[in-house]
């Protein structure tokens, strides 16, 4: 304001030609106090004491501020009190606790990475092989089970084997109605755009499908001979594994604090686990096994195996396959998951050699109780479904010493014509043996209501489940 | 000052009636009361809250358009999350209830719009650690991807041990890599696209963005689509750069910079053709003159650009 007022007395200021400097002279000195004033009306000593040092740092906007909208109670809440906590489980039966992570159960001191039932293993394929310290040597399925594909053909007199399938497939998806649905129906005449409600969901015509295959596969398992006796199948059966991996071939000086050791707690709980008497035979022989240490694992960089892996003190420390000691049917026959998350073909294959390998280590180490490698290989098969895709694995447990990324290693065989693409790949992509592309009402053109059957599917199904079976 | 107005009143009036009992019983009532009325404003004053100071970006400026819970979440996710619409109200709290109400409309012209994720933006590529630790790794891009909430693009990438968000850059594609590098190398060092440095390596006269303003605090300018700083000298410890809006700032050369521009450059030809677009971005329609035709920007005027002032010589004025 006050510079306003000056600028306004130069303009007013009279022109004295001669004079001028005399006059100029006493108007510094006037304009040398107004300016001492504004400093002193801009600042005060006490507006200086107000302003923070760091108010640049600082975001004054409260609408900016999402803080802005937090309750007040918000922290109040969530503190526990675990005193009341045991008072409240005295008197209220069946109140579940809220104990100290420190006063847990399975509380370990040295933390451990988990990966359990639930996990997304963001690296997919490529994370689990590095850390089972897995490799892929050959494309497609080993040649034991190749031989079985064209063996024990279902030929009734009635329908051939496809047509026995294609009956499967129509019941579950066509006219299987899902009786949680017809309790709601009941209450009131649903309109006709909700027609697709009654039809099933995936939680229950996937396992549905695969029951009825796995029906279908042990007919012929009966008419072999005494092979439907060796076996027992169990559901949700859970085993867990804790082991020590380490990293050899990262090396890098310059990002300090990365440790490449590390502990893993591995668990899985698959659908169904089927179990015998006679362990299958190894797939691959003694001279392809020592020539695995020539293979290298799978080319991670720059992503460690352990990524978005969370960290936990609460696990189990002891190696677990679910059963106890003197099981009659102690060994691995094969795996079958249900896919009823919509994973991507990666992810599922990981949870298929999640699972393989935690059920098949804690068989090794049981026997043996320490890490080495093993003279007889242990052997599983894992069998995964959407109720349209088939995803088929195979895997040798050669190792149990996974200190090392060089020596001897697992072997895994996938039904992929290019496995190593899909590792490489950045989008997801469709798995190779799809059974059927669609299978409903809408496909009115095939009186079969079933489009693009693929017989070769059930075959590889058969064969998995046949290994073993003399022909 | 009008949002906590509600508790310096109640103060005041108290104080004031004080004033005034004492006042009555020793003098007369006809100068206490002119006494009080002048005194009004220095009791305000001096029970007005204090720490409470403007700045000019409060009173300026359109903020609070929509809301993400964050205190729900401590820990960082990639995972997309929840945004709530708040009308452009600021919250309140309610007379006994601790939840945060919407309550005075801080900004109009705000409402409605499709719905939104929000995608947590890691905006320090490297921290003010790493920096002086002088660490090198590496990161892959796994996805790129459109983003509701800004106008540049955002990219997936993966380190050694963590996923994270950050802002693409203008020729970032899925399966590349890049580098975070806070050490000058002996070799000849290539600043490739989106690799991140310490200004105070990168050369100068590269093009780049998402700068930070102090070391250690994220990226905060040369944030959208297209946007991008020049490196324009150096002194002893700081940098001299020139933001997209051609004026020059000094930054300390610890901070970090990401070289390129940031993506999506075709986002300034982008026409919105049709009102409704307005609404799916959350802006209520206006109304008003429409006569802002004065060939400067906004319905401005045009002034006269000021000549270059070259060795203290001023040129011939346009004028004159």
């Amino acid at each position: 304001m006050s510079q306003g007022v000056c600028a306004l007395r130069s303009l007013c200021k009279p022109n004295y030609g001669g004079v001028q400097c005399v006059y100029s002279g006493h108007m510094q000195q006037r304009r040398a106090k107004s300016q001492k004033k504004v400093q002193k009306v801009l600042y005060t000593k006490k507006m200086k004491q107000r302003i923070p040092i760091n108010w640049r740092d600082v975001n004054y906007n409260p609408a900016q501020i999402p803080s802005a909208w937090k309750p007040d109670n918000w922290d109040e809440k969530r503190k526990i009190d675990y005193k009341r906590e045991e008072e409240m489980a005295k008197y209220i039966p069946g109140y579940k606790k809220k104990v100290p992570l420190e006063m847990q159960e399975d509380y370990q001191k040295e933390p451990a990475f988990f990966v359990g039932e639930e996990t997304e293993i963001s690296g997919s394929l490529k994370q689990s092989l590095f850390l089972t310290k897995s490799v892929m040597p050959v494309t497609g399925l080993p040649r034991q089970v190749m031989d079985f594909v064209d063996s024990h053909p279902i030929d009734m007199e009635d329908c051939s084997q496809d047509e026995r399938v294609k009956q499967v497939l129509r019941h579950a998806l066509l006219f299987d109605i899902d009786p949680r649905t017809l309790e709601i129906d009941q209450q009131a005449q649903p309109a006709k755009h909700d027609a697709y409600k009654i039809y099933s969901k995936p939680d229950r015509y996937v396992p549905l499908i695969m029951k009825e295959l796995i029906r279908l596969c042990n007919i012929k398992l009966c008419q072999a001979g005494g092979y439907f006796n060796d076996r027992m199948s169990l559901e949700q059966l859970t085993s867990n594994i804790t082991f020590k991996r380490s990293c050899d071939s990262f090396n890098n000086d310059l990002l300090p604090g990365i440790d490449p050791n590390w502990k893993i707690f591995m668990s899985s709980s698959p659908a169904i686990q089927v179990l015998s008497k006679r362990p299958l035979q190894p797939f691959a022989t003694t001279a392809e096994v020592e020539s695995s240490a020539n293979i290298p694992l799978p080319n991670l960089y720059p992503i460690l195996p352990v990524i978005n892996l969370k960290q936990t003190h609460i696990y189990k420390d002891t190696m677990d396959t679910g059963l106890y000691d003197g099981f009659p049917r102690p060994n691995l026959h094969t795996i079958v998951m249900f896919n009823l998350h919509k994973l991507g073909t990666s992810e599922l294959y990981a949870k298929m050699n999640q699972a393989l390998f935690t059920s098949l280590y804690s068989r090794a180490m049981s026997v043996h109780g320490e890490a080495k490698v093993l003279e007889t290989p242990l052997t599983g098969q894992c069998i995964a479904s959407d109720g349209q895709n088939f995803q088929f694995m195979c895997m040798q447990l050669n190792t149990t010493d996974l200190s090392n990324d060089s020596g001897i290693k697992n072997m895994v065989w996938i039904d992929e014509e290019e496995p190593s693409e899909l590792l490489d790949a950045v989008e997801d992509r469709p798995p190779s043996s799809t059974m059927y592309s669609e299978c409903s009402h809408a496909v009115w053109w095939t009186p079969e209501y079933i489009d693009n059957y693929n017989p070769h599917v059930f075959k590889l199904f058969k064969a998995l489940w046949l290994n073993g079976v003399a022909k | 000052m009008f949002l906590q107005s509600s508790k310096t009143i109640v103060t005041v009036s108290l104080n004031v009636t004080n004033v005034l009992r004492n006042l009555s019983t020793t003098s007369t009532s006809c100068n206490s009361v002119l006494q009080t009325k002048k005194l009004l404003h220095k009791l305000q004053s001096r029970f007005c809250p204090k720490n409470y100071f403007y700045t000019s970006s409060i009173k300026n400026g359109r903020y609070g358009h929509r809301l993400v819970k964050l205190w729900e979440q401590p820990e960082y996710t990639t995972k997309p999350l929840k945004v709530y619409r708040t009308g452009g109200r600021l919250p309140t709290s309610r007379f006994n209830s601790d939840d945060k109400v919407p309550g005075r409309k801080w900004t109009s012209k705000i409402g409605g719009g499709l719905s939104r994720e929000w995608y947590w933006i890691d905006t320090k590529r490297m921290t003010l650690d790493e920096v002086n630790n002088g660490v090198i790794y590496q990161e892959r891009v796994l996805k790129v991807k459109e983003d509701d909430n800004r106008s540049g693009h955002i990219a997936l990438v993966a380190g050694p041990l963590k996923q994270r968000w950050i802002l693409a850059t203008e020729t970032m594609k899925p399966g590349q890599l890049i580098t975070n590098c806070a050490t000058e190398l002996t070799g000849g060092m290539e600043f490739k696209d989106g690799d991140a440095y310490p200004i105070g390596i990168i050369p100068i006269g590269t093009v780049i963005c998402s700068l930070e303003f102090r070391p250690g605090k994220g990226a905060q300018i040369s944030r959208s689509a297209g946007s991008y700083c020049t490196v324009m000298r150096k002194q002893e410890n700081n940098t001299i750069v020139q933001m997209p809006s051609k004026r020059e700032i000094m930054v300390n050369s610890n901070c970090v910079a990401v070289i390129g521009r940031v993506s999506n450059v075709d986002h300034q030809n982008e026409k919105w053709g049709s009102p409704q677009k307005l609404r799916e971005y959350g802006l209520r329609p206006k109304s008003g003159r429409n006569n802002i035709k004065r060939d400067g920007r906004f319905g401005k005027k045009i002034k006269v650009k000021h000549m270059v002032v070259i060795g203290d010589k001023p040129l011939r004025q346009p004028h004159s």
